[in-house]
């Protein structure tokens, strides 16, 4: 069966006529993702199929489930999304209905003492952050920005340039409440307890935080509709309002008040001639840090994000490579005192004594490096994030290459990566004019939990071409492909769609145990079919035949 | 013809949704977080700025067509108070130029026969009839001034160093009158020689150009740059943010240069007075007892902005070829009417949450008041919710559209806040 007259009149009965749309004007503006290369692909491949047969916006858990229920008493499939940055809350098949959540919005629940937050999907970061730091708390914030939805980012992974101490999005992740597939609600963690508060995520109740992923990612609505969640906070001790001088993007903000102070280190290593020292140095500054457990903030930026995020225009980014304004790598890090003014005076003792170890020099302040970043993005990170700036290159990007794993291993395989990417433009001339001088130099290293474990990504910057699009994706694939040689742990990033059948045999066959979970709780693939099974380019063709149709 | 002159624009949009929201360094609360009227009271992501680079790239790729769904088009086109806060808040972190894309759809929804809608060519007729947008006779167009001794710089012979051109909605609108005889009284306190255009005075246009109809405003502005011309008015001051926008930016646009080689200087009213200020010529000597706010109008402060004229092409990775200097809504007017406010005494002047470049518009530019009153009324009570958390007691703003609006949404919603244009408070103090 399709989505069909029948289906949409029920539709309308469960949310109300104003609440969906079945208008091909409507449903335009939920058919295309271009800002990721495997998005210009999949849309190319797709064409009109990815317009969803509607939109339809429940304002409740119950409104949810009883969508669902149509879906399966219909048999048509359903995306799921929060607000539809990422590829994965696209349809790729003709007949498909995308669930838009604006009309669940609350905050359902901030508390102080526990230091967490109930919201529902279309809560924004942004707005639970403002929320929070005026009760002295806050919320990692991600790359994608804060205009995203909270409960999808963490939901799905949540990588962070704020995460030194707070771990990713999906460690933040204390509870959901979840509608699957066939319209039942499970709840997990102490929020499945009523009462019980919704404070933790080993119980009381049941743990199910699994259900919701299969390696680094979750499935994006493959499972079915998260409807709320319950996610961490962490004390804040800066403003409740954000500090910011000048208009519009261009914007500073200097300082987080007096518990909060921010650090420029580098160290004097030249890319790319002096790249693996210029990392080895950085992940020592890191386990150093990790070893006497102070900071806030500590990650070393690669060129990629120095560029963007500092740039104010397009022509200003090319203008400051040209300029070779980041010569290198560099390592930021904040430090906030907590609990008292002696910690912040604490702890910058012992990092002074850190980097005096390591070899390391602090940016000064009238340096351009130090301008730039700090005064101009370095307490955006910490309220709202701002990597969608990175598309400014060339208004297209995707991540290169990806791990998670140690420090040091971390720093191996971005050496590793990079030596691959550079061959391959050297030998192949893939990439060529697209991915130099902002990929394939350094890296991101981003450590976790005190330096516990660390992710990294590299970029590559192609424009909206089909060609370039294509390139990038083969730089990406032979990228990882070389990962899996070298036995890199990269495929707890890339257990994810296509990737299940190639990377699963090396990981335990997980892809199995994942594809067994889908098969049993949603038996005919209506949860966002496209995604849990293929996520990068399908056809309808191909999606149809999965389906069994 | 019109969308592929903004097609890199539109296809390149990452929806993102940054559109949807105030500028991030600037939010303030959960509550009023968000920056677009339309998307808030349509909801599909349709009606955000995000939505509508969706709409030309499937009309540009063949994938939408306007016989698909014309009147949903147009009513997600026009329902759009096309105050640019999406515009502000994209290119904080991309360079594209939403408003173009905006501005595009109306003149294509026009260049086809299906716009502007019928509301707005009531009003674009009215100018043709009467050269005003009320249906009112030339002769009444200066009554506010009589007994005033102003002088009729449409009368041979008469100059003044300052043309004071009052706007429609001031010269006819009941109750508004006060307005420009207040600004009379505030230039002749301050010992400017100045003048008006009396009958002669002809609607600034701006209303045709806001809902793509090109053609009416080209006529209109001719009219207009003909008669300044004449007078050889070097300084034109007005009270309507419109009209200071048509003057200032789209007049610019028309003749493809940039607002500072236009053969005037347009200034709004507070600008003009916060100037006086200043300059020691105007002081405000009596208290006013009052705890306000400012409602910054769009037209006066993001789409104030002095136009930049570019012509020129997209290269690789995006880039302009020349070089284009993109207009970011930041060079509005917004200090000039706080300088006048903090300068009365006892007036107590308290901020709303969404300001300046990231001021929620009241709701009825663009022509969304007059072709879609419920969504101007929700667009304002979100004001006047806004409004009445800072504790002030009035809505202070400058201009006649804003005030008409934000006074429906004060009735609708049973709200004691008052509002008030910024002259009728000034001119208390002197």
């Amino acid at each position: 069966m399709a989505f069909t007259e029948m289906a949409y009149k029920a539709l309308q009965d469960i949310v109300g006529s104003e609440n969906v749309s079945n208008d091909p004007a409507i449903c335009q503006a939920y058919s295309r993702v271009q800002w990721l290369p495997s998005g210009v692909l999949q849309r190319e491949r797709c064409g009109l199929a990815m317009r969803p047969a509607c939109v339809v916006m429940p304002g409740s858990t119950q409104e949810v489930q009883r969508i669902l229920q149509v879906a399966n008493r219909y048999t048509f499939p359903f995306v799921p999304r929060g607000s539809g940055f990422t590829f994965s809350a696209f349809p790729t098949l003709a007949g498909t209905i995308v669930i838009d959540p604006k009309r669940m919005d609350r905050i359902i629940e901030l508390n102080e003492k526990d230091m967490y937050a109930v919201i529902e999907p279309y809560v924004s970061f942004v707005g639970l952050q403002a929320e929070a730091m005026k009760c002295g708390l806050y919320t990692p914030t991600p790359l994608a920005g804060s205009q995203v939805s909270c409960l999808a980012n963490y939901s799905w992974h949540g990588a962070y340039g704020n995460s030194w101490i707070t771990g990713i999005g999906a460690q933040n992740l204390l509870g959901f409440e979840l509608v699957l597939p066939d319209g039942e609600v499970v709840r997990s963690g102490s929020m499945a307890c009523p009462g019980a508060g919704s404070f933790w995520n080993d119980g009381p109740g049941p743990d199910l935080r699994g259900f919701l992923r299969s390696g680094m990612f979750g499935h994006a609505g493959g499972m079915g509709v998260v409807t709320k969640i319950s996610c961490k906070l962490w004390p804040y001790a800066g403003p409740a309002e954000f500090p910011a001088e000048g208009t519009a993007n261009m914007k500073f903000s200097s300082s987080l008040g007096e518990n909060w102070k921010w650090y420029m280190i580098k160290f004097p290593l030249k890319y790319p001639e002096q790249e693996e020292q210029e990392l080895r140095k950085s992940a020592e500054l890191f386990y150093e840090m990790g070893r006497a457990e102070i900071g806030e903030v500590a990650t070393h930026l690669a060129q990629q994000f120095l560029y963007t995020y500092s740039s104010v225009t397009k022509q200003d980014l090319f203008d400051n490579m040209k300029n070779d304004v980041f010569p290198s790598g560099f390592c930021v890090v904040a430090l906030q005192g907590k609990t008292s003014p002696d910690q912040l005076a604490y702890e910058d003792r012992v990092l002074h004594d850190i980097v005096k170890k390591v070899g390391g020099i602090f940016v000064k302040e009238d340096e351009p490096a130090y301008q730039v970043w700090i005064k101009r993005a370095a307490n955006e990170w910490i309220r709202f994030g701002n990597a969608q700036r990175l598309s400014r290159a060339s208004d297209c990007f995707s991540i290169g290459s990806s791990n998670v794993d140690s420090i040091d291993q971390i720093v191996y395989e971005i050496l590793e990566s990079n030596k691959v990417g550079r061959d391959l433009l050297k030998n192949e001339g893939l990439g060529k004019d697209f991915v130099q001088p902002l990929s394939m130099n350094g890296g991101w290293i981003s450590p976790q939990e005190y330096g516990y474990w660390c992710l990294h990504t590299t970029d590559v910057f192609p424009e909206q071409a089909v060609d370039q699009c294509n390139q990038a994706i083969e730089i990406i694939g032979k990228v990882t492909k070389s990962q899996f040689e070298r036995r890199s742990a990269a495929a707890a990033i890339h257990m994810i769609g296509p990737a299940y059948d190639l990377f699963g045999p090396m990981m335990g066959d997980v892809h199995l145990i994942v594809k067994g979970l889908k098969r049993e709780f949603d038996p005919g693939n209506l949860s966002n079919p496209g995604y849990a099974t293929r996520p990068d380019v399908v056809t309808p063709e191909e999606l149809a035949k999965m389906m069994g149709h | 013809m019109a969308l592929e002159k903004i097609e890199y624009d539109a296809t390149h949009c990452q929806r993102c949704s940054t559109c949807k929201w105030s500028h991030l360094w600037e939010v303030k609360s959960h509550r009023f977080a968000r920056n677009c009227p339309s998307v808030v009271y349509g909801k599909f992501d349709t009606y955000a700025a995000q939505g509508k680079n969706d709409i030309v790239t499937g009309l540009l790729k063949g994938e939408l067509s306007w016989e698909d769904s014309k009147d949903r088009l147009l009513e997600i086109i026009y329902r759009c108070p096309v105050c640019a806060a999406c515009d502000v808040s994209c290119k904080r972190v991309m360079d594209l130029d939403i408003i173009g894309v905006l501005d595009a759809l109306r003149e294509e929804a026009c260049e086809r026969g299906y716009g502007p809608l019928p509301a707005h060519k009531e009003f674009i007729q009215s100018i043709m009839n009467y050269d005003n947008v009320w249906k009112q006779p030339r002769n009444r167009r200066a009554g506010w001034a009589k007994k005033l001794d102003i002088k009729d710089l449409s009368k041979a012979g008469e100059t003044a160093d300052v043309l004071y051109y009052v706007g429609c909605t001031y010269a006819y609108k009941p109750g508004m009158e006060t307005v420009p005889m207040h600004t009379a009284k505030i230039l002749k306190a301050a010992g400017i020689d100045f003048g008006i255009l009396g009958a002669k005075e002809i609607c600034c246009g701006g209303i045709a150009d806001n809902v793509g109809d090109k053609k009416s405003f080209e006529e209109i502005a001719k009219k207009n740059l003909d008669m300044f011309k004449a007078t050889g008015a070097k300084t034109i001051v007005t009270n309507c943010p419109g009209c200071f926008m048509t003057f200032s930016e789209k007049y610019a646009r028309l003749q493809k240069i940039d607002t500072e080689k236009l053969p005037y200087t347009v200034k709004h009213s507070t600008q003009f007075i916060a100037e006086l200020l200043q300059a020691g010529k105007l002081t405000f000597t009596r208290p006013v007892d009052m705890t306000v706010t400012w409602h910054d109008p769009c037209h006066l402060g993001r789409r104030g902005e002095p136009y930049k004229h570019w012509e020129g092409k997209r290269v690789k990775f995006g880039l302009t070829e020349p070089p284009r200097e993109m207009n970011r809504g930041v060079n509005g007017i917004y200090e000039a009417p706080r300088e006048i406010l903090k300068a009365i005494p006892g007036l107590r002047f308290v901020e709303m949450e969404r300001i300046k470049e990231y001021a929620w518009c009241c709701g009825s530019g663009g022509g969304a008041k007059s072709a879609y009153p419920d969504f101007a009324l929700a667009t304002a009570k979100e004001r006047i919710e806004e409004a009445e958390a800072t504790g002030a007691g009035a809505i202070i703003t400058s201009c006649p559209w804003c005030e008409s609006n934000l006074s429906d949404g004060i009735d609708a919603g049973g709200s004691r806040l008052r509002v008030g244009d910024i002259l009728d408070i000034a001119v208390q103090a002197l």
